[in-house]
């Protein structure tokens, strides 16, 4: 429909005559006029019994469009001189390249979607490429978009709208809350790019005021590698909801320490854990004295600059390292306790969310 | 049009990390409230939270008298603008101001009426019927706050929105965005990292770091009372001189001491909570146009002058800042008058300090010793 209505715009800019398009029951869908658009055509019924493709009622001209064997619309416009005929053919002409298009764009689509699921024959791919006009070697990326259940459509829209241009980008829902955008990455700043692309895509959602997570994967330097990068990006979207919660959008290759925890298996994690937090030492720290222990990270392991900021005495704070350590044993202003608590305390994360069932909520 | 109650919020992360805390602010009807503080202060945090883009973890969110924690991101009645345009290419600048109205399934003549009257506040009315790609940076951001005055929001919230601006065309912007508050008459929430941003605009001023509220005032009360050295430091360009001084008490004079400088102080310093401190560190805080080096000046306030060396002088037209160090070891900023000062690089200077523009700091606290 809307392909029609575009059509419909661009006639207004050349036609000086009213232009439409009814469905078969009269109802216009499309109109130069748009406050014709949902009103209905009563002509239709005698249209629809007359045998010629043209017809015409009332100072106006009907033709039938067919698409197959079958008429699908009917296009009107304003006059009954002999020269709106040929107007009315070429749109109609106009109107069903149109509609191909469509067509074309929605196999476009499955295909990319087969290739990301790696639902194509390896050998088929660049051939098939070629017959749906995509470029092969030009490097791309893939980011993974995770929205709420009730905003993926709307969000779906906008991202269709912002990314209108598949040269650019391919933009394409894989479920209700999942929308996958394949992007060309053919520039000369890679990293940049696809910081400013991946912050575009969310100030984009934000702004329509949806919520929204973006996982970012590798460039791949061919259309059949878009698989990999749909991969990456799902792994970015979950390491992130485990361990960047903080974070809206995660990149593949700006993951951290979380990239090698989220690889290992959770019994070397509880092994891990049972040797750095023996009997459950870490489930007897406070939220206090955890939010005191990110704090002391976050100032380098500085007790005054970390009493500053928390509004405590130093003595406080000594008071809760002291407490950490007679907890835990790990005596924090050493450098190495201190990497050997973030490590174990990542290594815990991922523990409770594999214990959680929380896998397929990328939501955070 | 609405008033902003925050009582108590929190956004805390699993594991204890806690990126906004006990967050208080009460924002009247059709006030500009701007949130400033450096990267990872928990600002973005808390405009996101208002707009329901993120959960609140702890306290309350009311707009007017609506508690607004669990309403839809989309049933707030909020607008927000970003950093990037997020404009919509291929459409014209009616589409994209009409899009979201659309996608609310909003009937056609009010969308029409919402788009007309937002184009004629911004003076945009020409631009319509172009695409982005034919518009300029401030034309195109124009666009983006004509999208969120058509949804008529009763808050309008913008996280840096003029980053991605050149600096003279952010200057430009920065008026227009005033101006549009004065001609909205809505409440307006403003987050930025620059100060000058947030001194030029805003109504009142939030200071942020670490996800706590440092002080909110007034831009001219941030500037000539903050609370602590974070905020001093933070607010004003050049930032204000920190010095690592001793307090000295002299029968009922009192004096700030550093490099073998003695500084006495006005008669409001003569009170319990300085006198106290005979013989301890402070910090003396002096702002650059609080040391002059006006030959007048500096000879009738001989008990605030000092000389130091010339290492850098910065001539910028209306004023200029002289880069000194005292007796080789303290660096200070200065801002002179181009016109009388006839300081030169690798020369001495004779300076002296405007003791009734001066601060005093807790060496450990950090907090303001007078308030």
């Amino acid at each position: 429909m809307e392909e029609i209505k575009k059509c419909m715009r661009q006639a207004k800019t050349i036609l000086s005559q009213n232009v439409g398009v009814m469905d078969v029951s009269g109802l216009i869908i499309a109109a130069t006029d748009p406050a014709l658009e949902g009103t209905v055509d009563s002509s239709v019924r005698a249209v629809m019994l007359s045998d010629d493709a043209f017809s015409g009622t009332a100072g106006r001209t009907f033709m039938k469009i067919a698409i197959g064997e079958q008429i699908k619309y009917i296009i009107y416009i304003d006059g009954v001189e002999p020269e709106v005929r040929v107007y009315l053919e070429l749109l109609a002409e106009w109107i069903k390249s149109a509609i191909k298009e469509r067509g074309t764009d929605a196999e476009r689509e499955l295909f990319t979607k087969n290739v990301l699921l790696e639902n194509e024959l390896p050998g088929d791919i660049p051939l098939k490429a070629r017959g749906f006009k995509i470029d092969y070697t030009v490097p791309r990326f893939v980011m993974v978009i995770r929205t709420a259940r009730e905003d993926g459509n709307e969000a779906l829209e906008a991202l269709q709208n912002f990314y209108s241009d598949s040269k650019v980008a391919d933009v394409m829902a894989m479920d209700e809350k999942t929308m996958i955008v394949v992007m060309n990455a053919d520039v000369e700043n890679q990293d940049e790019y696809i910081d400013n692309a991946s912050h575009a895509v969310l100030d984009c959602l934000n702004s329509e005021s949806i919520t929204a997570f973006v996982g970012v994967g590798s460039v791949v330097p061919y259309f059949q590698n878009i698989s990999k990068s749909y991969r990456d990006a799902m792994q970015s979207l979950k390491i992130g909801s485990v361990f960047e919660k903080k974070q809206y959008v995660t990149r593949y290759d700006k993951l951290g320490l979380g990239r090698i925890i989220y690889q290992l298996p959770p019994t070397l994690c509880q092994m891990f854990i049972d040797e750095v937090f023996p009997n459950g030492a870490y489930e007897t720290l406070d939220e206090d004295t955890l939010t005191t222990i990110w704090s002391f990270f976050a100032n380098n392991l500085n007790g005054s600059e970390t009493s500053r900021e928390l509004f405590v005495h130093r003595n406080t704070l000594v008071y809760r390292l002291d407490k950490v350590q007679k907890n835990t044993g790990l005596n924090l202003r050493s450098f190495e306790d201190a990497v050997l608590f973030k490590i174990g305390s990542m290594v815990g994360t991922y523990l409770e969310y594999t214990e959680s069932g929380k896998k397929d909520n990328l939501m955070r | 049009m609405a008033s902003l109650s925050f009582q108590h919020v929190y956004k805390k992360y699993d594991g204890g990390v806690v990126a906004v805390s006990d967050f208080n602010l009460e924002i009247a009807d059709k006030e500009f409230v701007i949130l400033v503080g450096p990267s990872g202060c928990g600002k973005s945090t808390t405009l996101r939270m208002l707009a329901g883009l993120e959960d609140i973890s702890e306290g309350e969110i009311y707009i007017e008298d609506r508690l607004i924690n669990d309403v839809l991101p989309k049933d707030r009645d909020i607008a927000m603008v970003f950093q990037n345009y997020a404009l919509y290419p291929h459409m014209t600048v009616r589409e994209n101001m009409a899009f979201s109205l659309k996608l609310r399934k909003m009937p056609k003549e009010e969308i029409a009426r919402r788009v007309n009257e937002a184009a004629k506040i911004l003076e945009i009315e020409h631009l319509l019927d172009r695409k982005p790609k034919a518009l300029s940076g401030g034309q195109r951001q124009r666009v983006a706050l004509g999208r969120a005055i058509v949804r008529d929001p009763k808050v309008f919230l913008m996280d840096e929105p003029l980053s991605n601006l050149d600096a003279k065309l952010r200057v430009q912007m920065r008026v227009e965005i005033t101006k549009l508050h004065h001609r909205l008459k809505t409440t307006f929430i403003y987050v930025t990292h620059d100060q000058t941003e947030a001194m030029t605009m805003g109504t009142r001023i939030v200071v942020m770091k670490d996800g706590f509220i440092q002080q909110v005032d007034s831009p001219t009360e941030l500037y000539d009372n903050p609370v602590n050295t974070f905020v001093a430091g933070f607010i004003g360009m050049p930032p204000m001189n920190f010095i690592n001084a001793t307090i000295n008490v002299n029968g009922s004079d009192v004096y700030v001491s550093f490099e073998n400088i003695n500084v006495k102080l006005p008669e409001r310093y003569a009170v319990a909570e300085v006198m106290e401190r005979d013989g301890q560190e402070v910090i003396f805080g002096v702002r650059p146009e609080a040391i002059t080096d006006e030959a007048t000046f500096v000879s009738d306030h001989s008990e605030a002058a000092f000389s130091a060396d010339v290492d850098v002088v910065e001539m910028l037209g209306a004023e200029t800042y002289l880069y000194v160090t005292v007796n080789g070891a303290l660096p200070l900023t200065c801002r002179v008058d181009p016109t009388t000062s006839q300081s030169r690089v690798g020369e001495q200077v004779d300076l002296a300090i405007d003791t009734n523009r001066i601060h005093l700091f807790d060496k450990d606290t950090e907090q303001s010793i007078i308030s």
